[in-house]
């Protein structure tokens, strides 16, 4: 058996240990006899290990990996600060917590056929790839509360009637930026178009302060709930956006602005690992539809923003990053990724921004807030044509 | 995705149609639904992560299994 280099520990204020599979993303709490266990187990055989502490119990706690499944921005960590938080003990054989250690990647039988774990999942149901950030959150949501990932998404962001966002990051965040960006920006003279609008809260935004928001997504559903709260300035339309010609409806150079949110890290990370939206396509529609001197907005999550450990102390954060480049877990492109997209399309670089919570939030959530405002969630690309 | 068009429907039964790309994981969450919804049952989670599940003759064997009260 082995410990792959990929487990941590941490020692918990109750004198526990929190180990912890980076890239499985596994979690469990133990007694520190079992470090014991775990000594004796590396290079040794699950038989021996089992014949050497053959009378033994040890304490162990099965943390959940994806406390997420409140909300997408919510502490994924809290475990870490609070064994309170940890679910009932479990007092096992030496055997019995072999098997669990090994089912949650803290033990390996096999090197080789954990390490072909780590990579995308092929469904939504598959368990042979740990998956990433998306798929596995998503898994969670399907199989164990039996939960449409898609209806979680829109219910963890926004309020029941869906005309507000929830009080979380999101709302510190994007919701302050847009907020203060929206009104600032548009006039009562302009035409802006919201691609990927969703459910149309920022596009009913927009249309208080400028003169037509055109908003276009590819779900029926969104649209539809999108309609019961538009304003007369909003209009509402279902269209296969990334595909040739979905766009064809709107006039060419009819447009001042469009504004994207959240969207086109699809187009690096694909939902599906067999499609590769094709993000030039994209790019060349908005070009086409936007006047010149037009603007394109884009806000999306950042290239760092993956649902990493909150660890350290409230006003000193600092995480575990477990990729940058590659794209196992993390669901963002990278910088030179996004900023090359742009400017292969022929846009013009006018502004960037890396998106901060307002100092409110600090009273709120003061560990959320220090994460966030250490780490960037969103950037923001103000791009001309 | 694999050409099927020359199988006969006991090799059909046998694919793997999620693994094939036959559907995608918006669908595969629809046809969930409906397949519960249509003959009131509720797979379990193991049942829903089985290697069974993944071909036409091993869900509908999990169906049949659930309308008979007899789980595997």
């Amino acid at each position: 058996m082995k410990i792959p280099q990929d487990v941590i520990a941490q020692l918990d204020i109750s004198g526990n240990w929190i180990l912890c599979n980076v890239f499985s993303r596994d979690v469990v709490a133990v007694s520190a006899e079992v470090l014991g266990v775990l000594s004796f187990l590396q290079d040794s055989t699950a038989e021996k290990t089992e014949k050497k502490f053959h009378d033994a119990h040890f304490d162990i706690w099965d943390i959940a990996i994806f406390p997420n499944k409140k909300g997408l921005l919510a502490d994924p960590t809290p475990w870490i600060r609070d064994s309170k938080k940890w679910p009932k003990v479990l007092s096992l054989t030496t055997s019995a917590l072999i098997s669990i250690l090994e089912e949650k990647h803290i033990i390996v039988q096999n090197e080789k056929e954990y390490r072909k774990k780590i990579g995308r999942k092929t469904s939504l149901l598959d368990t042979h790839h740990f998956g990433n950030f998306h798929e596995q959150l998503g898994q969670k949501l399907f199989i164990e509360e039996r939960v449409d990932p898609a209806d979680w998404w829109v219910a963890q962001k926004f309020t029941a009637d869906y005309r507000a966002l929830n009080e979380t990051l999101y709302k510190a965040i994007q919701g302050n930026f847009l907020d203060r960006f929206f009104k600032k920006t548009f006039t009562k003279k302009q035409t802006i178009v919201d691609l990927g609008c969703g459910t149309g809260f920022y596009a009913t935004q927009m249309a208080k302060y400028a003169g037509t928001v055109i908003g276009v997504d590819p779900s029926e559903k969104y649209i539809r709930i999108a309609k019961k709260h538009a304003p007369k300035n909003l209009q509402l339309q279902v269209a296969p956006v990334g595909t040739r010609g979905s766009l064809d409806w709107i006039p060419a150079g009819s447009v001042d602005a469009v504004f994207m949110s959240d969207a086109l890290l699809f187009y690096f990370v694909s939902p599906d690992p067999r499609f590769h939206p094709d993000i030039q396509m994209l790019f060349d529609e908005v070009k086409r539809v936007l006047k010149p001197g037009g603007r394109f907005f884009s806000l999306e999550p950042h290239g760092i923003f993956w649902l990493r450990p909150w660890l350290g102390e409230v006003d000193r954060p600092f995480t575990i990053l477990t990729e940058y480049c590659s794209k196992n877990f993390k669901v963002t492109p990278d910088t030179s990724e996004i900023i090359k997209a742009y400017l292969k399309a022929g846009f013009v670089l006018k502004d960037m921004q890396e998106l901060v919570p307002n100092l409110s939030y600090a009273r709120k959530d003061a560990r959320a807030y220090s994460f966030a405002k250490e780490f960037p969630l969103w950037w923001f690309f103000e791009l001309g044509v | 995705m694999a050409d099927m068009g020359n199988k006969t429907d006991a090799e059909l039964l046998k694919v793997g149609y999620l693994d094939e790309g036959f559907i995608d994981s918006f669908q595969l969450v629809e046809m969930i639904a409906k397949l519960e919804n249509n003959f009131s049952i509720k797979f379990s989670a193991a049942e829903l992560i089985s290697s069974e599940f993944r071909t036409l003759a091993g869900l509908s064997a999990i169906i049949e299994r659930n309308l008979s009260g007899s789980k595997k």
